[in-house]
């Protein structure tokens, strides 16, 4: 009974990603904001912010509820259990800052250990928090995947998937998070619970595209429309 | 206008209470006054003397706001007043006056506790009421113990209570106030410093690059919108768009609403005007008028959707209840509602299927039980808890330093609301937002009110097309879309249908 539920949930998942190619390689787009590479193994996502409750309440002692990082990290799991990746590429931003990162309490870090166990875990460096921190995994970068290299602030190099931005995307009247692509590069939503988002049609997004651009909005499905 | 240098002033209700000016000669009220006392009040404001009379001159937008001003005249005219009595002091306010106590210097506990109880509206607020408000200031006030490290307010050696950072109270004296406002964005002439005024971020958010519209005075040209200003230039060659201001909308009074009910049952209305009594006969002959004893509901289409126009009677924010539970009954029923729009005597809801019998969907048991399920995850909640959630200091307003950088700093604090219901569903702020939206938005009571007198009691009434009395609700602004899978339905055609135009629908 369970595994029948368990299958059902995974069917349901698998109907509501969006499967597309980007630069040749098959992309799997999930309704969360995560990128799945079905044929590499690989789970990637992007600016989680970790900790950001915690930083919000030390610079301005503004106390947001401490939720962000069991949502965020529920999310996260629910992502992995479906997809079975076998490398987990954390794009950058994945904590609000360094202090965030050391004042993870015990049971987070031990929730982390156990989503680490047996995958090759990449931490990229962001902007927010840059250098190597206590937990496991690997710090790089930027790190490439059969011809495609993960960073997380977008360069004028090909072949690239990228966050940063938060892009979001309006379509009849709503705005979701979304993945931005052309035939180039693509940028990643904000993974994290608590996070704003920058509009796909702000001229700094949009100077970073060439071609034509898709969007993927995320939400209960993940829904393509053309950035017009 | 002290002065008298003003031939006239157009104002919202804020120059309706508490300023005294002696030379108005007349005051134009637009709109319903929705209740019997405040249209007395605003009469007032003319002549504001002993011994003159005021005067005023009404002006309904539509029919419907005819019967209302004739009723409340009427109303009037009997020294029949209305209004409720006031609740308790809201909880949300006192956990913000602390937070400004902390500012002004350390404090007693039990000094503030003695200090508020002398204030008339807090009277009866217990001492643990009051803690859980201070302990929400200090620490936040959550299940999980998170902020120990970085509680805002501390408590000294000697008992009293203080800031953890004096610099905080910069922060926290900029958002005091308990009005909330609108976002509004400032409008300036391209290459000029100088603001011709603001609109709000709603109307801002309509235009487009060449649209034009009217502010102070003149005809200006949207160019763009840079760093929260929108940018015009002079000089407009299309009709210009009229800005719209929001502002709040209140429930007219059940008095009010009881004296219109009554109006309905009369043979005819020598009172009204004629083409608003013509407007009434059209409707007792083409459908049926609302009685106050019975739900009347009217199915009809209307630009490929399915309406229904359910007239309870309830006020405004009741009514707007009622809209939610019905689509969210619907929702459940598959029959894809869209989106509805209420005003103080109908529900207006509009969707892909038709309903067919629309009985159950008003068995009290079910809107009871509805009610409890649905009161967690609303855009109605939602909204109240911004209100509250900004009073209390959980929230910093938009402050405009701010939000020129604030790219990723903001996100909407419905996300906080949802985590808040799934992580610590009885915290104080969720329980000030259940209280205040009982009381304010929600307006469960008139909805109670309304099933009592009708008892079940349903006219459904299916026709071809808009009614006489449905026609004024396809004007009234303030429509709610229902998130549900009507709305997925149609934003995945309309992405589809942008993908196949754009020629990239086989990716």
């Amino acid at each position: 009974m369970k595994l029948a539920l368990g299958l059902q949930l995974r069917q349901e998942q698998t109907m509501n990603t969006y499967r597309f190619s980007f630069c040749d390689i098959a992309c799997s787009a999930l309704p969360s904001g995560a990128l799945h590479l079905p044929d590499h193994g690989v789970l990637c996502v992007s600016d989680l912010h970790l900790g950001k409750s915690e930083r919000i309440a030390r610079r301005s002692g503004v106390m947001l509820p401490p939720c962000e990082v069991a949502e965020t990290l529920q999310k996260l799991e629910a992502d992995m259990a479906i997809t079975q990746p076998r490398q987990i590429i954390c794009l950058g931003d994945s904590f609000d800052d360094l202090v965030a990162a050391a004042s993870l309490d015990e049971d987070t870090r031990l929730w982390l250990a156990r989503l680490q166990a047996g995958k090759d875990w990449i931490w990229i460096e962001g902007n927010h928090a840059p250098g190597p921190i206590d937990l496991g995994g690997t710090h790089r970068n930027e790190v490439a995947v059969s011809g495609l290299t993960f960073r997380h602030i977008a360069t004028s190099a090909p072949a690239e998937v990228s966050g940063h931005y938060h892009p979001k995307h309006r379509v009849t009247g709503r705005s979701r998070p979304a993945f931005l692509f052309d035939q180039k590069r693509m940028i990643m939503p904000a993974y994290g619970a608590y996070t704003g988002g920058l509009a796909s049609n702000t001229p700094v997004l949009r100077d970073l595209f060439e071609g034509p651009v898709t969007a993927i909005l995320t939400g209960h499905k993940a829904i393509p429309a053309p950035v017009l | 206008m002290v002065a008298g240098d003003l031939r006239a002033i157009v104002c919202t209700r804020s120059l309706a209470l508490g300023i005294d000016w002696g030379d108005v000669d007349l005051v134009i009220q637009v709109g319903s006054p929705k209740t019997v006392k405040r249209l007395v009040q605003r009469i007032g404001r003319a002549n504001h003397r002993y011994n003159a009379p005021s005067k005023a001159l009404l002006v309904p937008a539509n029919r419907f706001e005819v019967v209302e001003c004739v009723a409340a005249l009427e109303a009037v005219k009997e020294h029949d007043l209305d209004g409720d009595p006031k609740g308790p002091g809201p909880r949300d306010v006192l956990c913000q006056h602390i937070l400004i106590a902390a500012c002004a210097g350390s404090f007693d506990a039990d000094a503030l506790y003695q200090e508020i109880k002398s204030v008339g509206a807090y009277r009866s607020l217990s001492r643990a009421a009051f803690d859980d408000c201070l302990d929400f200031c200090a620490t936040g006030g959550y299940a999980l113990r998170a902020y120990d490290k970085w509680k805002r307010l501390l408590q000294t050696a000697d008992g009293r209570w203080q800031l953890r950072d004096p610099r905080a109270a910069q922060r926290i004296r900029m958002n005091i106030g308990t009005i909330q406002d609108t976002d509004t964005l400032k409008v300036r002439m391209k290459g000029n410093f100088k603001p011709l005024g603001e609109v709000e971020e709603a109307f801002a958010a309509t235009l487009t690059p060449g649209d034009t519209f009217l502010i102070g005075g003149q005809v200006v040209r949207y160019e763009n919108l840079k760093e929260m200003t929108v940018e015009v230039t002079r000089r407009g060659d299309k009709t210009p768009k009229i800005a719209t201001f929001m502002g709040t909308k209140f429930a007219n009074s059940t008095q009010l609403s009881q004296r219109i009910l009554r109006m309905f049952d009369q043979p005819d209305w020598p009172e009204l005007p004629i083409h608003t009594a013509e407007w009434l006969a059209l409707q007792r002959k083409f459908s049926k008028l609302p009685k106050a004893d019975r739900i009347l509901v009217e199915s009809f289409p209307h630009e490929g959707r399915h309406h229904i126009c359910v007239y309870g009677f309830a006020g405004r924010n009741a009514m707007q209840t009622l809209g939610m539970l019905l689509t969210q009954r619907m929702e459940e029923l598959k029959l894809h509602p869209m989106g509805f729009v209420a005003t103080d005597y109908a529900t207006l809801i509009w969707g892909l299927d038709p309903v067919h019998d629309p009985a159950p969907l008003f068995e009290p048991v079910n809107i009871r039980a509805d009610f409890e399920t649905w009161l967690s995850g609303n855009a109605v909640m939602k909204k109240t808890f911004r209100g509250a959630a900004t009073i209390a200091g959980l929230i910093e307003r938009n402050l405009p330093q701010a939000r020129k950088t604030g790219r990723q700093a903001t996100f909407s604090s419905d996300i906080l609301y949802d985590t808040l219901a799934k992580y610590d569903p009885d915290h104080i702020m969720m329980r000030i937002t259940r209280e205040e939206a009982m009381r304010g938005l929600v307006d469960f009571g008139r909805i109670e009110e309304m099933l009592s007198r009708t008892a079940g009691r349903i006219d459904h009434l299916i026709l071809d097309r808009v009614t006489p009395l449905s026609l004024p609700m396809f004007l009234e602004q303030g429509r709610i879309a229902v998130a549900g899978a009507g709305q997925e339905r149609l934003l995945e055609e309309e992405a589809a249908r942008l993908m196949a135009e754009a020629g990239v629908a086989a990716l």
